[in-house]
């Protein structure tokens, strides 16, 4: 049984070390070194650094977070919030399956008219982000891809009653708990780093767009959790805090 | 506001590693752009909202085994006026020489009742016409007016002068499609 002593040398350094370590073994005549003497019989285990090996493994870990934009928002009385927490493995710290899962929030009145859009609806992403940074350094440069999707109510109301012209008759306008369910698509650019030991920081820039979409007669929801204002295209985004256990 | 720029300067020091500087830099300062402008909000109501039924004028034509030929529009020769019942309102007035009509539909009724009323040199003439409809109020953007659509669900009428009514579109909404054929009777019949 014999100690190794510490690298601090490249990974080629290394693998040339190691196989200088096996030719010692199966040639035992050979040993005659400084440090390393080996006899017939011995018994020697070769470990590689602990670095090396933490380099080359393919699960790193996972990481769950939150964004802090949607909560800021929140905080800060903005009338619509995406709200959202994350859970995500890292792969070789190169491929990052990811679960968004979040609350979406708005009470949006419109410009000038009485008119009135509410919803609360839990929304939800599965996607993937690969990091171009090499260095294993816990700073990252994403290109990442989502599907995400929600099924939700929301009201459309207003405390005017909708006056016909000709015929003199008016109704409440309040249509509640109309149904509605959006399917889309993200594609994003994003950083992170390191902030301290397992705490991590990024943010990112997403487009997205609209796969299908369903919504009742009365009229298209204003926004739709988790992918924003209702539109077929649109842009977004997260600041993100990251705990990786 | 002071702790988001500390954290974006440790994106920039520390994420954009010597490797990845230049464009890399260049383009994280777009995304950091479009990131903080992502919060504009404008909507264009539509402009063109008029909610109406269209009535098309036809005259009456059959074929040999009685069946109504259809699509020969005309344009009516008498003076035409068209009256809301139950509230007496005109909705359209002394039509001459017109080939359709589009008029408005009640908000709210189950049944509009219309009179068509002709006066010509041979008299004065009339028919009643009851559209038979479902209404659902419709709101494009909070921003927006509200509307009212219809979906037609069945025509009856009276048959002095009008022969026959056909539903060619249900939908009334802020298409303009004609909804409705209002087949005449002609003086051969």
């Amino acid at each position: 049984m014999m100690a190794w002593r510490t690298y601090r040398s490249t990974s080629a350094r290394l693998r040339s070390s190691a196989l200088a370590l096996w030719l010692l073994l199966l040639s035992p005549v050979a040993a005659a070194q400084d440090t390393l003497r080996v006899e017939v019989g011995d018994t020697v285990k070769i470990s590689l650094p602990k670095k090396v090996k933490d380099e080359n493994r393919f699960f790193y870990g996972v990481a769950v977070g939150a964004d802090v934009v949607g909560l800021a928002m929140k905080a800060f009385g903005s009338e619509w919030s995406l709200m959202e927490v994350m859970a995500r493995v890292n792969l070789k710290d190169k491929y990052f399956p990811v679960f968004e899962m979040g609350l979406g929030d708005a009470d949006h009145e419109g410009n000038d008219l009485d008119y009135r859009f509410r919803t609360r609806a839990p929304y939800f992403r599965v996607g993937i982000d690969y990091n171009f940074n090499k260095k294993h350094n816990g700073n990252r440069l994403f290109l990442g891809v989502r599907y995400g999707f929600s099924v939700f109510n929301y009201d459309l109301v207003s405390p005017t009653p909708l006056e016909d012209p000709v015929w003199h008759e008016s109704q409440p306008f309040s249509h509640t708990s109309l149904r509605g369910s959006a399917h889309w698509g993200e594609v994003l650019l994003g950083l992170e780093t390191r902030l301290w030991r397992f705490i991590h920081v990024g943010w990112d820039a997403r487009i997205k767009f609209r796969i299908t979409q369903r919504t009742d007669d009365v009229g298209p929801p204003w926004l739709v959790p988790g992918f924003g204002k209702n539109d077929t295209s649109g842009w977004g985004g997260t600041f993100k805090i990251l705990f990786e256990l | 506001m002071s702790h988001r720029f500390i954290l974006l300067k440790e994106h920039f020091t520390k994420v954009i590693t010597p490797s990845l500087t230049g464009k890399v830099r260049g383009g994280s300062v777009l995304l950091f752009l479009l990131f903080n402008l992502i919060s504009c909000d404008t909507y264009n109501c539509l402009l063109e909202t008029n909610v109406a039924c269209t009535y098309g004028f036809y005259a009456t034509q059959r074929d040999d085994s009685g069946a109504l030929v259809t699509g020969a529009a005309v344009a009516v020769g008498d003076t035409l006026t068209i009256t809301a019942l139950g509230i007496d309102t005109v909705l359209a007035n002394r039509l001459v020489g017109q080939s359709g009509v589009s008029l408005p539909v009640s908000y709210y009724g189950d049944v509009d009742s219309l009179l068509f009323t002709f006066s010509g040199d041979d008299g004065i003439g009339r028919d009643t016409l009851y559209l038979h409809k479902e209404n659902t109020a419709h709101l494009d953007d909070p921003s927006c007016p509200a509307h009212m659509w219809h979906r037609i669900t069945a025509v009856h009428t009276t048959h002095h002068l009008i022969d026959t009514v056909l539903i060619t579109e249900p939908q009334i909404n802020y298409d303009g499609l004609e909804n409705l054929q209002i087949y005449f009777r002609t003086a051969q019949e």
